[in-house]
């Protein structure tokens, strides 16, 4: 027997989705002599959604009746890489707050070039160059020049 | 009148600053464009938060500067490299690479420039005459017309993605879902904020974009580790002198070409949704259909390359005409322009040009001057380019990975901004892997509130719902969202199934209904030209049957 597609997958979880959605609409604060409920349009989206996810499914269904190959099956592609971005930048995010955005900064695009570039001695050194330019530059531009107040780090400020 | 408002314009715009910042705009749109895996959209999104301290004018000035730019500069790839800078210029690589190749390298890139500038201007000057033509067919809309405006937007912009439409109506109904999370701009009521508290104020619309467009698209370019560590141009290449004269030369000789081309990139344009992704490859497509020798395109002939580069820059003016006369995004970049107005509080309608001449000008004058700064960076941005090519992707990816988090903070001055780029960088990574077009979705995102605030008015005024359906202009635009949905498959049958004769002729019979409603003498005129050219089609159609047996109604079965 055939394994559903990638697709299927997608519009069943779409699916799911929809109807969770649907129902927090019922927990929205009613509004009196509005002329509109504010549940009318999501409503509407997510009966829209559902129809296509269902359209979608079905035609998933029919493929693999049909003995047609039917969408993707499982990614054959790593996707490793992307993972490691994904996760570098989320660690990124949550020792911003301690380390502030110069140090944090720093140390991701130093991390980042590490991780998908050459190791060497000689590349290390162009990658730390390269960390400490671009940021330090990207911080003094938002900090001087735009007047942002980018975080500071409960480090510095100890 | 139309002088007068360009004067002010004109004084308002050409400042030292904004012309200081529309070059520096226009310099990073050539570098960026001609980079492959960055796109137009990548390099505007990525201008926005440099933006928002500014006035609109300066700030559109250094957007218009970076989409023209980026827009001119996606052909260098083509001519050096073989690449597509971007995808608005994939057309131009069938002709400049070989001409590059051919030992013309200078000559390619030199009609690339020149005929990307033609193709600007023809468009600029017809943005100046076209959009407030617009608006004031734009005033005739009510609600209901407005609600199946952005209804046509969306089918549209789903109908590109071919054979996965249905993965398209599924990302433009996300992008209007997503709109719904915050407070509703109506009754101020919070909708699927789940008790997180930034969530009341909605996503907002740069991260969401950088997320989905720069982010996601940059860790596509570095699944492929290898690739990403070697240099796209080799240490010692050589950038070839620009020949500007013989360049010229070819336009003044294909002038047609150019001229033919552009009002082709211009319609394309003022399409809601179509972008100059399709305009740089229909354009090349119609020019090689209209040449005496078509056995010559692809091999590095000077008009495939003025076709291709002259459509895509002239499509950049259609798209501003239909945003600034009617308020809906004419492609993906003026999606994001729409969304950075709107941070300044200004939302583009068929009013906008009238009540707001000195930006709306400002915005046509602010066009045309970038062509000609972009067209005088192309030379020192071509050596920039050669320079960075040398830089491999990773290192670039990691800055401009750090690059977006700290523009998305500025936003707000918030974390929670970061974070949502994050998870949108996730979702419009695997939306891409699953094969879900992002464009859509982008226009769901920004135009899901005007649908529901027209619906809302809709239904204030009349609680009869047969207006959406039976008012002219609505029937229009319901007509055309139709037809659109069902255009992917009319491409596929075109020439194999019968049905696909008649696409075009009922097309056009039951958009005669429609236009004939509207009244008026050319109103009137245009539905019986279109009634007519339907039924003598279909006529025609029905007396020169297809050969027996080679094809039949519904199938692409032959034999």
């Amino acid at each position: 027997m055939r394994r559903f597609s990638t697709d299927a997958i997608i519009a069943l979880v779409l699916l799911v989705v929809c109807a969770e959605l649907y129902r927090e609409t019922f927990n929205f604060r009613a509004v009196a002599f509005a002329t509109m409920s504010p549940a009318v349009w999501p409503r509407f989206v997510i009966l829209l959604l559902a129809a296509f996810c269902v359209a979608l499914l079905g035609k998933e269904v029919f493929a693999i009746a049909g003995g047609v190959q039917g969408g993707r099956a499982a990614p054959p592609i790593s996707h490793r890489t992307a993972a490691i971005c994904f996760g570098l930048f989320a660690i990124f995010l949550i020792v911003t707050p301690w380390l502030g955005m110069l140090i944090a900064g720093l140390l991701y695009v130093f991390i980042m070039q590490e991780v998908l570039g050459p190791r060497d001695i000689k590349s290390r050194f162009v990658h730390l160059a390269i960390a400490a330019v671009s940021v330090g530059g990207m911080w003094a531009v938002f900090t001087f020049a735009l007047r942002v107040i980018l975080p500071q780090g409960e480090l510095l400020r100890m | 009148m139309l002088i007068d408002n360009i004067v002010v314009a004109f004084a308002s715009v050409f400042t030292a600053y904004n012309m200081m910042l529309m070059a520096l705009g226009a310099f990073t749109g050539l570098i960026a464009g001609a980079i492959p895996g960055f796109t137009i959209t990548m390099a505007v999104v990525l201008t926005l938060p440099f933006t928002f301290g500014m006035e609109p004018i300066s700030g559109l000035a250094t957007m218009l500067g970076v989409y023209v730019g980026s827009t001119t500069g996606g052909m260098f790839a083509c001519a050096l490299i073989g690449i597509p800078g971007t995808p608005s210029s994939i057309a131009t690589t069938f002709d400049a690479f070989p001409m590059a190749r051919n030992g013309r390298p200078g000559l390619a890139v030199g009609i690339g420039i020149w005929a990307s500038f033609f193709g600007g201007i023809i468009s600029a000057v017809l943005l100046a005459v076209l959009a407030p033509t617009l608006a004031l067919v734009g005033l005739e809309f009510g609600p209901w017309d407005y609600f199946m405006l952005i209804a046509f937007s969306l089918t549209m912009a789903a109908s590109l993605s071919g054979e996965a439409m249905l993965k398209g109506l599924i990302a433009g109904t996300l992008g209007l879902l997503l709109a719904c999370v915050g407070e509703d701009t109506i009754n101020g009521v919070a909708r699927f904020t789940y008790g997180i508290e930034p969530l009341k104020s909605g996503f907002a619309f740069l991260p969401v974009l950088v997320g989905l467009f720069a982010f996601s698209q940059l860790l596509s370019d570095l699944s492929d580790t290898e690739k990403a560590k070697v240099p796209m141009l080799p240490k010692g290449s050589q950038i070839a002198r620009v020949e500007h004269r013989a360049a010229i030369r070819e336009l003044v000789i294909h002038w047609t070409s150019l001229v033919r081309c552009s009002l082709i990139g211009l319609f394309i344009g003022i399409l809601p949704a179509l972008g100059g992704s399709i305009s740089n490859i229909l354009a090349w497509d119609q020019e090689r259909k209209a040449s005496k020798t078509p056995e010559r395109f692809g091999t590095g002939i000077p008009e495939g390359v003025i076709a291709s580069e002259s459509a895509n820059n002239a499509t950049s003016g259609g798209a501003l005409i239909t945003m600034m006369a009617l308020g809906i995004p004419g492609d993906i970049v003026t999606a994001i322009m729409l969304g950075a107005l709107t941070i300044h509080n200004i939302a583009p309608s068929p009013t906008f040009i009238s009540t707001q001449p000195q930006l709306a000008y400002g915005i046509i004058i602010a066009y045309f001057l970038a062509n000609f700064v972009s067209l005088a960076l192309c030379v020192p941005a071509l050596r920039t380019f050669v320079t960075l090519m040398r830089i491999p992707l990773y290192a670039m990816a990691s800055v401009i990975l750090f690059y977006c988090a700290v523009g998305v903070f500025s936003l707000d001055n918030s974390l929670f901004d970061v974070w949502t780029l994050l998870v949108f960088g996730v979702i419009g990574f695997m939306l891409s892997k699953f094969k879900f077009p992002l464009a859509p979705m982008i226009l769901g995102v920004v135009l899901g509130p005007v649908a529901e605030s027209n619906l809302s008015r809709s239904l204030a005024t009349s609680d009869d719902l047969s207006l959406f359906f039976t008012r002219p202009w609505s029937l229009f635009f319901f007509v055309v969202a139709v037809f659109s949905i069902v255009f992917p498959w009319y491409q596929a049958a075109r020439g194999k199934a019968r049905w696909a004769e008649f696409f075009m002729p009922a097309l056009a019979i039951v958009l005669a209904v429609p236009t004939g409603m509207m009244g008026g003498m050319f109103r009137t005129s245009a539905a019986a030209a279109l009634l007519g050219f339907g039924l003598w089609r279909t006529v025609r159609q029905f007396h020169q049957p297809a050969p027996a047996g080679r094809w039949n109604w519904f199938t692409s079965r032959r034999g």
